[in-house]
């Protein structure tokens, strides 16, 4: 499994009203239930599920799917 | 449990279920992790309803408190740390770990530490509470070394200890034994200074995953096991006893034996507390009498029933045990040192709790008595813990006696010296707990919540009773509950249960008898259900139909035409 379905699966935990296909549009500004809370389960999630651990810098440009699977991309490489 | 897992637990809660179970989460910090692992942890021991865990307002722990008062969810958990006692206890705070300040803090952690345990018990006494006392380690406040204790953390640990001891006592309060979170999660492993910092959530996820669990154990107790069948050589004590005799087998530190000797200690404590112990033994008869008498023997003779020595499986031995308990195999423990042997009961009664006793290894001996005492152990006793054993050898001779002509039974039964008490259900626990655990004589299987049972035993038209009983050869303590609703000469029953300690004795015909003739009733109005294993109910009733639920109705007249003689004597010390 590539690392972006392993982030969808990541997301679809925090997010489980999203389909796939709306979680890899989705966005802090789009998803009305990507709050604080839903934000600190989703960097626990990928954390548990990629076995690393994120910087609070990282954290803080977790905006959407796309820029969360970027910062992933590179922590991997 | 990972996050990740229980959020799957979570998300596939069921929707539309038997109801929402909304439990209470209240804490200082913000809940964060430890309400979606508490809430993981009890949905799936509800997986026929959904689970919701609510939560106050950050940093206002008495105010949530306050505010379930109101709101009553159906339980409540609360995680207290040491910042509750004092802000500057925390690392959200930077009010000072000067020396004064130090001292400034203990002045006021006492009043503190009194006020939560005011709000606690006040709020037990609505909602059923877990309480987890402080569990991360005190900061750096004190002016001594790291290793050395100081007065800070001495006294503020007095204070804590205190708030326990007065808690433990609380009716309706369970407090999260502090020793079992050591074990489960190692000090060192519990704070994370970063979450806390970052988000105000204090806990690593290996220690909210320990406490959830533990908490969700706390909140949704188990049923106790009812029995222990334990077996003689290389378990209760070491040794083969037809090989070496009486004098050949030991359970002593002389004889590097003395984890034997624990573990017998384990069993008597057991039967003192009301769990019936029971022997299967393959060997001679004879030579387990002789083995038994031993004047040294732990666990005293008198305090095993039945023994059941023979040389025929161990699964038919374990089934007249069964028999002779009138319980059903998922009540019971068995322990033997052959896997064998434990494989082969286990294959006949697959529900059983198989445990090998360890024979050899002193530590994994220990490991089997703390296992016992969790399947076994219960919230508190009663007085019909004390008697159990003997009230058990006692049916037994009652079964002899019964197991006769209609004749010679009335005569038994005439000669008995029948008592039966009746008494108030209100402010008593043992009918509730009677209630929720009885399976063979249970009118519909229904098990109560505190709160539920409360309602119905003190609304202004109820009808509850409890019923105690003894005979010459020994008083059984409280055997039945019958609990409802009474509408002029009608009485309709939402809760009837026997224990089955108390069978053939016709208890269950001197109960409605007493409701009959004492409230002048015309007709009584059964909320029956059929269970797996209520058909003596359906039988009482003379119930035709399998698989009937709704009401039964009996009127005063073919009750009366259909009981049989009875020799009881009543004693009503119900309003």
């Amino acid at each position: 499994m590539s690392a972006e379905q392993r982030l969808v699966g990541c997301f679809a935990l925090a997010f489980p009203e999203l389909s796939p296909d709306e979680i890899r549009r989705a966005s802090m500004a789009s998803v009305a239930s990507w709050d604080s809370v839903a934000a600190i389960n989703l960097v626990t999630v990928i954390e548990e599920e990629f076995g690393i651990e994120l910087a609070l810098e990282e954290i803080g440009e977790m905006a959407s799917f796309r820029t969360v699977l970027d910062i992933l991309t590179q922590k991997l490489q | 449990m990972k996050l990740s897992d229980a959020l799957r637990i979570l998300n596939a809660a069921p929707l539309a279920a038997e109801g929402t179970a909304v439990f209470g989460l209240a804490c200082s910090f913000t809940p964060l992790h430890l309400r979606t692992l508490l809430g993981a942890y009890l949905q799936r021991r509800l997986p026929a309803r959904r689970v919701e865990v609510q939560t106050g307002l950050y940093g206002d722990l008495l105010g949530t408190l306050e505010r379930m008062e109101t709101s009553l969810p159906e339980k409540a958990v609360v995680v207290l740390e040491w910042s509750d006692l004092d802000p500057r206890l925390g690392l959200r705070d930077v009010g000072g770990w000067r020396p004064d300040d130090a001292r400034d803090i203990l002045a006021g952690a006492e009043e503190r530490a009194a006020t939560l345990g005011g709000a606690l018990t006040r709020l037990a006494g609505r909602v059923p509470l877990a309480v987890a006392l402080p569990s991360l380690p005190l900061p750096p406040v004190a002016h001594t070394p790291g290793w050395m204790l100081g007065r800070p953390g001495a006294e503020l640990r007095r204070i804590t200890a205190q708030l326990a001891s007065e808690l433990v006592a609380t009716e309706g309060l369970r407090l999260l034994d502090p020793q079992r979170l050591d074990v489960a999660s190692p000090a060192e492993s519990r704070l994370d200074v970063k979450s806390y910092l970052a988000t105000g959530f204090p806990y690593r996820l290996a220690h909210v995953d320990a406490m959830s669990a533990l908490l969700s154990e706390l909140v949704l107790p188990r049923a106790p096991k009812k029995g222990v069948i334990t077996d003689l050589d290389e378990t209760l004590w070491r040794g083969i006893l037809g090989e070496e005799g009486p004098g050949g087998v030991f359970w002593d530190l002389e004889h590097q034996a003395h984890a034997h000797g624990l573990y017998q200690q384990m069993l008597a404590a057991l039967a003192a507390s009301g769990v019936m112990v029971a022997v299967a033994s393959k060997a001679d008869p004879q030579v387990v009498a002789q083995g038994l008498d031993a004047p040294d023997l732990v666990i005293g003779r008198d305090l095993l029933f039945p023994v059941e020595a023979s040389w025929g499986a161990k699964s038919e031995a374990v089934g007249r045990i069964l028999a002779a308990w009138n319980v059903g195999a998922d009540s019971v423990v068995f322990v033997d040192d052959s896997p064998v042997e434990l494989a082969e009961v286990k294959t006949i009664y697959p529900e059983i709790e198989c445990l090998q006793f360890p024979t050899g290894d002193d530590g994994a001996v220990y490991a089997l008595l703390e296992r016992l005492r969790d399947l076994c152990g219960k919230e508190r006793l009663s007085g019909e813990d004390a008697i159990r054993v003997a009230s058990l050898k006692t049916g037994a001779v009652v079964q002899v006696a019964l197991a006769d002509t209609p004749a010679r039974q009335d005569a038994f039964l005439a000669a008995a010296g029948q008592e039966l008490t009746c008494l108030p259900v209100a402010g008593d626990h043992r009918p509730l707990e009677l209630v929720n655990k009885t399976n063979q004589f249970n009118l519909n299987g229904r098990r109560w919540s505190e709160r539920e049972w409360s309602d119905l035993v003190t609304r202004a038209d109820a009808l509850a009773l409890c019923l105690a009983y003894r005979d010459k050869y020994g008083p059984l303590g409280k055997i039945a509950v019958i609990a409802g609703r009474l509408a002029g000469t009608v009485f309709h029953v939402d809760a009837w249960v026997l224990s089955c300690r108390a069978f053939s004795r016709r208890i269950e015909y001197a109960t409605l008898w007493c409701l009959f003739e004492r409230w002048n009733l015309e007709e009584i109005v059964f909320d029956y259900r059929a269970t797996p294993r209520n058909h003596l109910v359906a039988d009482f009733l003379a119930i035709p139909t399998e698989g009937l639920t709704g009401q039964v109705r009996l009127s005063r007249a073919a009750f009366m035409a259909r009981c049989p003689a009875l020799y009881f004597q009543v004693v009503s010390e119900a309003a």
